[in-house]
Protein backbone atom coordinates (compact mmCIF):
# COMPACT_ATOMS: atom_id res chain seq x y z
CA UNK A 1 0.00 0.00 0.00
CA UNK A 2 1.41 3.36 -0.92
CA UNK A 3 1.60 5.88 1.81
CA UNK A 4 2.65 9.45 1.71
CA UNK A 5 5.59 9.73 4.04
CA UNK A 6 7.14 8.67 7.31
CA UNK A 7 4.79 9.00 10.27
CA UNK A 8 6.57 11.97 11.86
CA UNK A 9 7.06 13.93 8.62
CA UNK A 10 4.66 16.75 7.83
CA UNK A 11 1.84 15.50 5.66
CA UNK A 12 2.20 16.46 2.00
CA UNK A 13 -0.49 18.89 0.97
CA UNK A 14 -2.47 18.32 -2.18
CA UNK A 15 -4.75 20.91 -3.75
CA UNK A 16 -7.59 19.55 -5.89
CA UNK A 17 -9.12 22.01 -8.34
CA UNK A 18 -12.38 20.72 -9.75
CA UNK A 19 -15.77 22.31 -10.31
CA UNK A 20 -17.70 19.08 -9.58
CA UNK A 21 -17.51 18.36 -5.85
CA UNK A 22 -18.96 14.88 -6.26
CA UNK A 23 -16.02 13.80 -8.45
CA UNK A 24 -13.64 15.07 -5.93
CA UNK A 25 -15.15 13.82 -2.70
CA UNK A 26 -14.17 10.22 -3.07
CA UNK A 27 -10.71 11.07 -4.24
CA UNK A 28 -10.20 13.52 -1.42
CA UNK A 29 -11.25 10.94 1.12
CA UNK A 30 -8.91 8.35 -0.40
CA UNK A 31 -5.98 10.72 -0.36
CA UNK A 32 -6.71 11.71 3.20
CA UNK A 33 -6.76 8.09 4.24
CA UNK A 34 -3.31 7.62 2.70
CA UNK A 35 -1.73 10.35 4.73
CA UNK A 36 -2.16 13.38 2.53
CA UNK A 37 -3.63 16.65 3.65
CA UNK A 38 -6.19 17.71 1.06
CA UNK A 39 -7.59 21.09 0.02
CA UNK A 40 -10.29 21.70 -2.53
CA UNK A 41 -10.94 24.64 -4.85
CA UNK A 42 -14.00 24.83 -7.05
CA UNK A 43 -12.70 26.85 -9.97
CA UNK A 44 -9.52 27.98 -11.66
CA UNK A 45 -9.26 31.35 -9.97
CA UNK A 46 -9.89 29.99 -6.50
CA UNK A 47 -7.38 27.27 -7.23
CA UNK A 48 -4.71 29.79 -8.22
CA UNK A 49 -5.42 31.91 -5.15
CA UNK A 50 -5.23 28.93 -2.83
CA UNK A 51 -2.02 27.75 -4.42
CA UNK A 52 -0.39 31.14 -3.94
CA UNK A 53 -1.40 31.31 -0.32
CA UNK A 54 -0.86 27.76 0.88
CA UNK A 55 1.86 26.48 -1.51
CA UNK A 56 0.70 22.89 -1.74
CA UNK A 57 3.19 20.16 -2.65
CA UNK A 58 1.09 19.08 -5.64
CA UNK A 59 -2.00 20.22 -7.58
CA UNK A 60 -4.62 17.97 -9.16
CA UNK A 61 -6.25 20.15 -11.82
CA UNK A 62 -9.43 19.43 -13.72
CA UNK A 63 -9.10 20.15 -17.43
CA UNK A 64 -12.78 20.96 -18.12
CA UNK A 65 -13.89 23.86 -16.01
CA UNK A 66 -16.19 26.80 -16.68
CA UNK A 67 -14.61 30.25 -16.48
CA UNK A 68 -10.83 29.85 -16.31
CA UNK A 69 -10.02 26.56 -18.06
CA UNK A 70 -7.69 24.01 -16.59
CA UNK A 71 -5.06 24.73 -19.23
CA UNK A 72 -5.18 28.47 -18.64
CA UNK A 73 -5.09 27.97 -14.87
CA UNK A 74 -2.00 25.86 -15.32
CA UNK A 75 -0.33 28.47 -17.47
CA UNK A 76 -0.97 31.14 -14.85
CA UNK A 77 0.34 28.92 -12.08
CA UNK A 78 3.53 28.38 -14.07
CA UNK A 79 3.85 32.05 -14.87
CA UNK A 80 3.85 33.00 -11.19
CA UNK A 81 7.16 32.56 -9.38
CA UNK A 82 5.39 31.60 -6.20
CA UNK A 83 3.58 28.63 -7.73
CA UNK A 84 5.85 27.74 -10.66
CA UNK A 85 7.59 24.81 -8.99
CA UNK A 86 4.42 23.02 -7.82
CA UNK A 87 3.83 19.93 -9.99
CA UNK A 88 0.44 19.96 -11.72
CA UNK A 89 -1.35 16.71 -12.60
CA UNK A 90 -4.31 17.15 -14.96
CA UNK A 91 -7.52 15.28 -14.30
CA UNK A 92 -9.45 14.46 -17.40
CA UNK A 93 -12.32 12.34 -18.70
CA UNK A 94 -11.38 9.77 -21.32
CA UNK A 95 -12.95 11.96 -23.99
CA UNK A 96 -10.47 14.77 -23.34
CA UNK A 97 -7.39 12.71 -24.10
CA UNK A 98 -6.59 14.67 -27.28
CA UNK A 99 -5.62 17.57 -25.07
CA UNK A 100 -2.63 15.76 -23.60
CA UNK A 101 -0.08 17.64 -25.63
CA UNK A 102 -1.68 20.97 -24.82
CA UNK A 103 -1.59 20.01 -21.19
CA UNK A 104 2.14 19.25 -21.20
CA UNK A 105 2.81 22.43 -23.13
CA UNK A 106 0.88 24.38 -20.53
CA UNK A 107 3.23 22.98 -17.90
CA UNK A 108 1.46 19.95 -16.57
CA UNK A 109 3.61 16.97 -15.63
CA UNK A 110 1.10 14.17 -15.84
CA UNK A 111 -2.45 13.02 -16.48
CA UNK A 112 -4.94 10.90 -14.59
CA UNK A 113 -8.23 9.86 -16.12
CA UNK A 114 -11.65 9.74 -14.56
CA UNK A 115 -12.98 7.49 -13.19
CA UNK A 116 -9.89 7.33 -10.94
CA UNK A 117 -8.07 4.21 -10.04
CA UNK A 118 -6.95 5.15 -6.58
CA UNK A 119 -3.75 3.16 -6.71
CA UNK A 120 -2.83 4.67 -10.05
CA UNK A 121 -3.47 8.19 -8.82
CA UNK A 122 -1.46 7.59 -5.68
CA UNK A 123 1.37 6.11 -7.67
CA UNK A 124 1.59 9.12 -9.94
CA UNK A 125 1.28 11.53 -7.04
CA UNK A 126 4.09 9.82 -5.16
CA UNK A 127 6.29 9.74 -8.23
CA UNK A 128 5.96 13.44 -8.74
CA UNK A 129 6.32 14.26 -5.09
CA UNK A 130 9.56 12.26 -5.02
CA UNK A 131 10.74 14.07 -8.10
CA UNK A 132 9.91 17.34 -6.44
CA UNK A 133 11.75 16.39 -3.26
CA UNK A 134 14.80 15.39 -5.28
CA UNK A 135 14.66 18.60 -7.25
CA UNK A 136 14.53 20.64 -4.06
CA UNK A 137 17.42 18.68 -2.60
CA UNK A 138 19.47 19.25 -5.74
CA UNK A 139 18.81 22.96 -5.65
CA UNK A 140 19.75 23.12 -1.99
CA UNK A 141 22.97 21.24 -2.72
CA UNK A 142 23.66 23.54 -5.59
CA UNK A 143 23.25 26.60 -3.41
CA UNK A 144 25.51 25.08 -0.80
CA UNK A 145 28.14 24.26 -3.42
CA UNK A 146 27.99 27.80 -4.77
CA UNK A 147 28.56 29.08 -1.26
CA UNK A 148 31.49 26.73 -0.77
CA UNK A 149 32.98 27.88 -4.04
CA UNK A 150 32.61 31.48 -2.98
CA UNK A 151 34.30 30.74 0.35
CA UNK A 152 37.08 28.84 -1.37
CA UNK A 153 37.61 31.57 -3.96
CA UNK A 154 37.89 34.10 -1.18
CA UNK A 155 40.41 31.87 0.61
CA UNK A 156 42.41 31.53 -2.60
CA UNK A 157 42.44 35.28 -3.04
CA UNK A 158 43.73 35.70 0.50
CA UNK A 159 46.36 33.04 -0.16
CA UNK A 160 47.47 34.69 -3.38
CA UNK A 161 47.72 38.02 -1.61
CA UNK A 162 49.73 36.50 1.25
CA UNK A 163 51.96 34.79 -1.26
CA UNK A 164 52.69 38.07 -3.02
CA UNK A 165 53.23 39.71 0.33
CA UNK A 166 55.64 36.95 1.33
CA UNK A 167 57.58 37.23 -1.90
CA UNK A 168 57.84 40.99 -1.44
CA UNK A 169 58.90 40.58 2.17
CA UNK A 170 61.52 38.03 1.17
CA UNK A 171 62.95 40.30 -1.47
CA UNK A 172 63.02 43.11 1.06
CA UNK A 173 64.84 40.96 3.61
CA UNK A 174 67.41 39.91 1.06
CA UNK A 175 67.90 43.52 0.12
CA UNK A 176 68.33 44.45 3.75
CA UNK A 177 70.83 41.68 4.36
CA UNK A 178 72.77 42.82 1.33
CA UNK A 179 72.78 46.47 2.31
CA UNK A 180 73.65 45.70 5.93
CA UNK A 181 76.49 43.42 4.94
CA UNK A 182 77.81 45.85 2.39
CA UNK A 183 77.70 48.80 4.78
CA UNK A 184 79.29 46.79 7.56
CA UNK A 185 82.36 46.11 5.50
CA UNK A 186 83.66 49.65 5.46
CA UNK A 187 84.01 50.20 9.21
CA UNK A 188 85.50 46.75 9.46
CA UNK A 189 88.02 47.64 6.82
CA UNK A 190 88.98 50.65 8.88
CA UNK A 191 89.49 48.53 11.99
CA UNK A 192 91.59 45.90 10.27
CA UNK A 193 93.64 48.33 8.22
CA UNK A 194 94.51 50.71 11.03
CA UNK A 195 95.42 47.91 13.42
CA UNK A 196 97.82 46.67 10.79
CA UNK A 197 99.16 50.18 10.24
CA UNK A 198 99.64 50.42 13.99
CA UNK A 199 101.63 47.19 13.98
CA UNK A 200 103.69 48.36 11.07
CA UNK A 201 104.53 51.85 12.31
CA UNK A 202 104.75 51.21 16.04
CA UNK A 203 105.55 47.52 16.14
CA UNK A 204 109.08 48.17 17.27
CA UNK A 205 107.90 50.09 20.32
CA UNK A 206 105.31 47.54 21.43
CA UNK A 207 105.91 44.67 23.85
CA UNK A 208 104.83 41.05 23.31
CA UNK A 209 101.49 41.56 25.07
CA UNK A 210 100.61 44.50 22.84
CA UNK A 211 101.38 42.41 19.75
CA UNK A 212 99.18 39.64 21.04
CA UNK A 213 96.33 42.05 21.75
CA UNK A 214 96.56 43.54 18.31
CA UNK A 215 96.68 40.01 16.91
CA UNK A 216 93.41 39.04 18.56
CA UNK A 217 91.79 42.27 17.42
CA UNK A 218 92.86 41.80 13.82
CA UNK A 219 91.77 38.17 13.92
CA UNK A 220 88.36 39.14 15.23
CA UNK A 221 87.92 41.73 12.53
CA UNK A 222 89.01 39.24 9.87
CA UNK A 223 86.50 36.66 10.99
CA UNK A 224 83.78 39.24 11.03
CA UNK A 225 84.75 40.15 7.50
CA UNK A 226 84.44 36.52 6.39
CA UNK A 227 81.06 36.22 8.06
CA UNK A 228 79.80 39.36 6.36
CA UNK A 229 81.09 38.23 2.97
CA UNK A 230 79.35 34.89 3.38
CA UNK A 231 76.15 36.59 4.51
CA UNK A 232 76.33 38.80 1.45
CA UNK A 233 76.78 35.79 -0.83
CA UNK A 234 73.90 34.01 0.85
CA UNK A 235 71.59 36.98 0.65
CA UNK A 236 72.27 37.52 -3.02
CA UNK A 237 71.41 33.94 -4.01
CA UNK A 238 67.74 34.73 -4.54
CA UNK A 239 67.73 38.27 -5.80
CA UNK A 240 70.86 38.10 -7.91
CA UNK A 241 70.16 34.64 -9.24
CA UNK A 242 69.97 34.42 -13.00
CA UNK A 243 66.90 32.89 -14.68
CA UNK A 244 67.31 29.14 -15.13
CA UNK A 245 68.64 27.99 -18.48
CA UNK A 246 69.89 24.65 -19.83
CA UNK A 247 73.26 24.06 -18.17
CA UNK A 248 75.78 21.31 -18.79
CA UNK A 249 76.82 20.06 -15.37
CA UNK A 250 80.07 18.62 -16.73
CA UNK A 251 81.21 22.12 -17.66
CA UNK A 252 80.01 23.43 -14.31
CA UNK A 253 81.96 20.75 -12.46
CA UNK A 254 85.05 21.60 -14.50
CA UNK A 255 84.73 25.24 -13.44
CA UNK A 256 84.44 24.22 -9.80
CA UNK A 257 87.50 21.98 -10.06
CA UNK A 258 89.53 24.78 -11.63
CA UNK A 259 88.80 27.12 -8.74
CA UNK A 260 89.89 24.39 -6.30
CA UNK A 261 93.11 23.64 -8.16
CA UNK A 262 95.36 24.74 -5.31
CA UNK A 263 93.44 22.85 -2.64
CA UNK A 264 93.34 19.75 -4.82
CA UNK A 265 97.07 19.86 -5.40
CA UNK A 266 97.94 20.56 -1.78
CA UNK A 267 95.80 17.72 -0.49
CA UNK A 268 96.68 15.29 -3.26
CA UNK A 269 92.97 14.75 -3.79
CA UNK A 270 91.82 12.23 -6.39
CA UNK A 271 88.46 13.17 -7.82
CA UNK A 272 86.46 10.76 -9.99
CA UNK A 273 83.70 12.26 -12.10
CA UNK A 274 80.90 10.37 -13.74
CA UNK A 275 79.05 11.76 -16.73
CA UNK A 276 76.73 14.51 -15.58
CA UNK A 277 73.48 15.58 -17.23
CA UNK A 278 72.26 18.89 -18.55
CA UNK A 279 69.74 20.58 -16.28
CA UNK A 280 67.83 23.82 -16.04
CA UNK A 281 69.98 25.99 -13.83
CA UNK A 282 71.96 29.09 -12.98
CA UNK A 283 75.49 28.25 -14.09
CA UNK A 284 77.30 30.36 -11.50
CA UNK A 285 75.20 29.06 -8.63
CA UNK A 286 75.59 25.43 -9.65
CA UNK A 287 79.33 25.96 -9.88
CA UNK A 288 79.24 27.38 -6.35
CA UNK A 289 77.25 24.34 -5.22
CA UNK A 290 79.78 21.84 -6.56
CA UNK A 291 82.64 23.97 -5.33
CA UNK A 292 81.34 24.10 -1.76
CA UNK A 293 80.67 20.35 -1.60
CA UNK A 294 84.06 19.47 -3.07
CA UNK A 295 85.86 22.00 -0.87
CA UNK A 296 84.30 20.36 2.17
CA UNK A 297 85.24 16.90 0.95
CA UNK A 298 88.83 18.06 0.57
CA UNK A 299 88.94 20.02 3.83
CA UNK A 300 87.53 17.32 6.07
CA UNK A 301 89.85 14.59 4.87
CA UNK A 302 90.93 11.78 7.16
CA UNK A 303 94.65 12.40 7.32
CA UNK A 304 95.37 10.97 3.88
CA UNK A 305 94.89 12.15 0.32
CA UNK A 306 91.13 12.24 -0.11
CA UNK A 307 89.35 10.12 -2.67
CA UNK A 308 86.21 11.83 -3.92
CA UNK A 309 83.57 10.61 -6.37
CA UNK A 310 80.98 12.74 -8.15
CA UNK A 311 78.15 10.83 -9.81
CA UNK A 312 74.73 11.44 -11.23
CA UNK A 313 71.86 9.05 -11.93
CA UNK A 314 68.33 9.40 -13.21
CA UNK A 315 65.68 8.80 -10.56
CA UNK A 316 62.21 9.24 -12.02
CA UNK A 317 61.43 12.94 -12.40
CA UNK A 318 64.78 14.06 -10.98
CA UNK A 319 68.51 13.76 -11.45
CA UNK A 320 70.28 12.63 -8.32
CA UNK A 321 73.83 13.82 -7.72
CA UNK A 322 76.14 12.24 -5.16
CA UNK A 323 79.42 13.65 -3.85
CA UNK A 324 81.10 10.93 -1.88
CA UNK A 325 84.30 11.22 0.14
CA UNK A 326 86.39 9.02 2.44
CA UNK A 327 87.01 11.73 5.04
CA UNK A 328 86.32 12.16 8.72
CA UNK A 329 82.57 11.69 8.39
CA UNK A 330 79.70 13.37 10.22
CA UNK A 331 77.81 12.35 13.33
CA UNK A 332 74.33 11.28 12.25
CA UNK A 333 72.66 13.50 14.81
CA UNK A 334 73.98 16.59 13.05
CA UNK A 335 72.74 15.63 9.59
CA UNK A 336 70.04 18.29 9.59
CA UNK A 337 71.84 21.00 11.56
CA UNK A 338 74.80 21.28 9.24
CA UNK A 339 72.61 22.87 6.58
CA UNK A 340 71.76 25.78 8.85
CA UNK A 341 73.59 29.05 8.63
CA UNK A 342 76.89 29.37 10.40
CA UNK A 343 76.72 25.88 11.88
CA UNK A 344 80.14 24.47 12.57
CA UNK A 345 80.94 21.10 14.09
CA UNK A 346 84.58 21.75 14.85
CA UNK A 347 86.60 24.42 16.60
CA UNK A 348 88.12 27.20 14.54
CA UNK A 349 91.59 25.93 15.24
CA UNK A 350 91.05 22.51 13.70
CA UNK A 351 89.12 23.47 10.59
CA UNK A 352 88.68 26.98 9.20
CA UNK A 353 85.48 28.35 7.75
CA UNK A 354 82.39 30.27 8.77
CA UNK A 355 79.96 27.38 8.49
CA UNK A 356 77.79 28.90 5.80
CA UNK A 357 78.95 26.71 2.90
CA UNK A 358 76.21 24.09 3.28
CA UNK A 359 73.51 26.69 3.96
CA UNK A 360 74.45 28.23 0.62
CA UNK A 361 74.32 24.78 -1.02
CA UNK A 362 70.86 24.20 0.41
CA UNK A 363 69.54 27.54 -0.76
CA UNK A 364 70.91 27.00 -4.25
CA UNK A 365 69.47 23.48 -4.52
CA UNK A 366 66.09 24.64 -3.28
CA UNK A 367 66.07 27.57 -5.66
CA UNK A 368 66.50 25.03 -8.44
CA UNK A 369 63.56 22.99 -7.16
CA UNK A 370 65.58 20.18 -5.59
CA UNK A 371 66.42 18.67 -2.25
CA UNK A 372 69.76 18.15 -0.50
CA UNK A 373 70.67 15.74 2.27
CA UNK A 374 73.61 13.90 3.73
CA UNK A 375 74.18 10.21 4.24
CA UNK A 376 76.49 9.92 7.22
CA UNK A 377 75.91 6.24 7.80
CA UNK A 378 79.01 4.89 6.09
CA UNK A 379 81.75 3.70 8.40
CA UNK A 380 84.13 6.09 6.82
CA UNK A 381 83.43 9.23 4.88
CA UNK A 382 80.29 11.05 3.89
CA UNK A 383 78.02 11.25 0.88
CA UNK A 384 76.20 14.47 0.11
CA UNK A 385 73.31 14.01 -2.28
CA UNK A 386 71.05 16.49 -4.02
CA UNK A 387 68.35 16.30 -6.66
CA UNK A 388 67.57 18.58 -9.56
CA UNK A 389 64.45 18.31 -11.73
CA UNK A 390 64.83 16.52 -15.04
CA UNK A 391 63.62 18.24 -18.18
CA UNK A 392 62.52 15.75 -20.81
CA UNK A 393 64.23 17.26 -23.82
CA UNK A 394 67.64 17.29 -22.23
CA UNK A 395 68.18 13.94 -20.67
CA UNK A 396 71.27 12.00 -21.71
CA UNK A 397 72.07 8.36 -21.05
CA UNK B 1 114.49 56.00 -24.53
CA UNK B 2 112.01 58.12 -22.68
CA UNK B 3 112.72 60.47 -19.81
CA UNK B 4 112.68 58.59 -16.49
CA UNK B 5 109.51 59.71 -14.74
CA UNK B 6 111.27 59.43 -11.37
CA UNK B 7 113.15 62.68 -11.95
CA UNK B 8 110.18 64.56 -10.78
CA UNK B 9 107.65 63.33 -8.23
CA UNK B 10 104.59 61.61 -9.63
CA UNK B 11 101.44 63.67 -9.25
CA UNK B 12 98.56 61.57 -8.03
CA UNK B 13 95.01 62.82 -7.60
CA UNK B 14 92.94 60.88 -5.09
CA UNK B 15 89.19 61.46 -5.24
CA UNK B 16 87.88 60.00 -1.99
CA UNK B 17 85.44 61.22 0.68
CA UNK B 18 86.25 58.75 3.45
CA UNK B 19 89.00 60.32 5.59
CA UNK B 20 89.95 56.89 6.89
CA UNK B 21 90.61 55.66 3.36
CA UNK B 22 92.42 58.88 2.46
CA UNK B 23 94.87 58.45 5.30
CA UNK B 24 95.40 54.76 4.53
CA UNK B 25 96.21 55.57 0.90
CA UNK B 26 98.56 58.34 2.01
CA UNK B 27 100.36 55.95 4.39
CA UNK B 28 100.59 53.26 1.74
CA UNK B 29 102.05 55.75 -0.72
CA UNK B 30 104.61 56.89 1.85
CA UNK B 31 106.28 53.51 1.50
CA UNK B 32 106.23 53.73 -2.28
CA UNK B 33 109.45 53.41 -4.20
CA UNK B 34 108.82 56.43 -6.35
CA UNK B 35 108.49 59.85 -4.85
CA UNK B 36 105.01 61.10 -5.26
CA UNK B 37 102.80 64.02 -4.40
CA UNK B 38 99.31 63.12 -3.35
CA UNK B 39 96.47 65.58 -3.94
CA UNK B 40 93.17 64.81 -2.34
CA UNK B 41 89.68 66.07 -3.17
CA UNK B 42 86.57 64.93 -1.34
CA UNK B 43 83.89 65.08 -3.97
CA UNK B 44 83.25 64.82 -7.70
CA UNK B 45 82.71 68.54 -8.31
CA UNK B 46 86.01 69.43 -6.63
CA UNK B 47 87.72 66.72 -8.70
CA UNK B 48 86.59 68.34 -11.94
CA UNK B 49 87.50 71.81 -10.68
CA UNK B 50 90.98 70.46 -9.92
CA UNK B 51 91.37 68.86 -13.32
CA UNK B 52 90.11 71.94 -15.16
CA UNK B 53 92.23 74.19 -12.92
CA UNK B 54 89.35 76.43 -11.95
CA UNK B 55 87.77 77.70 -8.75
CA UNK B 56 90.03 76.99 -5.79
CA UNK B 57 92.40 74.98 -7.97
CA UNK B 58 93.83 77.42 -10.50
CA UNK B 59 97.37 76.45 -9.43
CA UNK B 60 96.78 72.73 -9.66
CA UNK B 61 99.13 70.54 -11.66
CA UNK B 62 97.85 67.97 -14.16
CA UNK B 63 98.01 64.59 -12.37
CA UNK B 64 99.87 61.60 -13.84
CA UNK B 65 97.36 59.21 -12.32
CA UNK B 66 93.87 59.50 -10.89
CA UNK B 67 92.57 57.21 -8.14
CA UNK B 68 88.79 57.54 -8.21
CA UNK B 69 86.17 56.25 -5.77
CA UNK B 70 82.69 55.66 -7.17
CA UNK B 71 80.63 56.64 -4.12
CA UNK B 72 81.12 60.37 -3.82
CA UNK B 73 78.98 63.26 -2.64
CA UNK B 74 77.88 65.86 -5.22
CA UNK B 75 78.97 64.38 -8.54
CA UNK B 76 79.42 60.61 -8.23
CA UNK B 77 82.50 58.78 -9.49
CA UNK B 78 80.90 57.53 -12.63
CA UNK B 79 79.90 61.03 -13.72
CA UNK B 80 83.44 62.27 -13.04
CA UNK B 81 84.82 59.38 -15.08
CA UNK B 82 82.53 60.22 -17.98
CA UNK B 83 83.57 63.87 -17.98
CA UNK B 84 87.26 63.02 -17.82
CA UNK B 85 87.10 60.52 -20.65
CA UNK B 86 85.08 62.84 -22.84
CA UNK B 87 87.45 65.78 -22.43
CA UNK B 88 90.16 65.76 -25.13
CA UNK B 89 92.86 66.96 -22.77
CA UNK B 90 91.88 64.96 -19.70
CA UNK B 91 91.06 61.63 -21.25
CA UNK B 92 94.68 60.64 -21.64
CA UNK B 93 95.20 60.54 -17.85
CA UNK B 94 94.97 56.95 -16.55
CA UNK B 95 92.06 56.53 -14.18
CA UNK B 96 92.12 53.72 -11.63
CA UNK B 97 88.72 53.11 -10.06
CA UNK B 98 89.33 52.28 -6.40
CA UNK B 99 86.03 51.49 -4.76
CA UNK B 100 84.18 49.21 -2.32
CA UNK B 101 81.59 47.91 -4.76
CA UNK B 102 81.97 44.45 -6.27
CA UNK B 103 78.70 44.74 -8.12
CA UNK B 104 78.86 43.63 -11.73
CA UNK B 105 76.90 46.68 -12.86
CA UNK B 106 79.50 48.99 -11.39
CA UNK B 107 82.44 47.12 -12.87
CA UNK B 108 80.84 46.94 -16.29
CA UNK B 109 79.75 50.54 -16.09
CA UNK B 110 83.24 51.74 -15.22
CA UNK B 111 84.90 49.88 -18.05
CA UNK B 112 82.20 51.04 -20.45
CA UNK B 113 83.10 54.60 -19.56
CA UNK B 114 86.73 53.79 -20.37
CA UNK B 115 88.16 53.49 -16.88
CA UNK B 116 91.68 52.19 -17.27
CA UNK B 117 91.14 49.62 -14.57
CA UNK B 118 88.89 48.74 -11.66
CA UNK B 119 90.13 47.74 -8.22
CA UNK B 120 87.92 46.74 -5.30
CA UNK B 121 89.22 48.29 -2.08
CA UNK B 122 91.15 45.60 -0.22
CA UNK B 123 90.10 44.35 3.17
CA UNK B 124 93.22 45.38 5.01
CA UNK B 125 96.28 47.58 4.94
CA UNK B 126 98.71 44.86 3.90
CA UNK B 127 96.71 44.32 0.74
CA UNK B 128 96.40 48.04 0.13
CA UNK B 129 100.16 48.38 0.32
CA UNK B 130 100.49 45.56 -2.20
CA UNK B 131 98.05 47.26 -4.52
CA UNK B 132 99.80 50.59 -4.31
CA UNK B 133 103.06 48.81 -5.07
CA UNK B 134 101.43 47.09 -8.04
CA UNK B 135 99.99 50.38 -9.30
CA UNK B 136 103.39 51.90 -8.97
CA UNK B 137 105.15 49.10 -10.76
CA UNK B 138 102.58 48.84 -13.48
CA UNK B 139 101.50 52.36 -14.19
CA UNK B 140 104.55 54.24 -13.21
CA UNK B 141 107.45 51.96 -14.09
CA UNK B 142 106.41 49.57 -16.81
CA UNK B 143 103.78 51.55 -18.58
CA UNK B 144 104.72 54.46 -20.75
CA UNK B 145 102.59 57.41 -19.77
CA UNK B 146 101.51 60.00 -22.26
CA UNK B 147 103.64 63.10 -22.33
CA UNK B 148 102.25 65.89 -20.19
Amino acid sequence: MLTAAAPDAPRPAILIVDDTPVNVAVLAEQLGAHGFSVMVAQDGEEGIERARLTRPDLILLDVMMPGLSGLESCRRLKADERTREIPVIFMTALSDIGDKINGYQAGGVDYVTKPFHTEEVLARINTHLSLQTMRRRLMAQNTQLQQEIAVREKAEAVLAERSTELARSNAELEQMAYVASHDLQEPLRMVTSYLQLLEQRYGGRLDADAHEFIGFAVDGARRMQALIEDLLTYSRLGTKGKPLAPTDCNAVLATALRSLEVAIEESGARIECGTLPTVLGDEAQLAQLFQNLLANAIKFRAGHAPHIAVRASADGPVWRFDVQDDGIGIDKEYSERIFEMFQRLHSRNTYPGTGIGLAICKKIVERHGGRIWVDASARQGTTFSFTLPRTQEYHHA
Amino acid sequence: MHEMPALRPIEILLVEDNPGDVRLTREALKDAKMSNVLHVVEDGAAALDFLHRRGAYTQARRPDLILLDLNLPKKNGREVLQEIKQDPRLKIIPVVILTTSQAEEDILGAYSEHANCYITKPVDFAQLTKIVRTIEDFWLSIVTLPPT
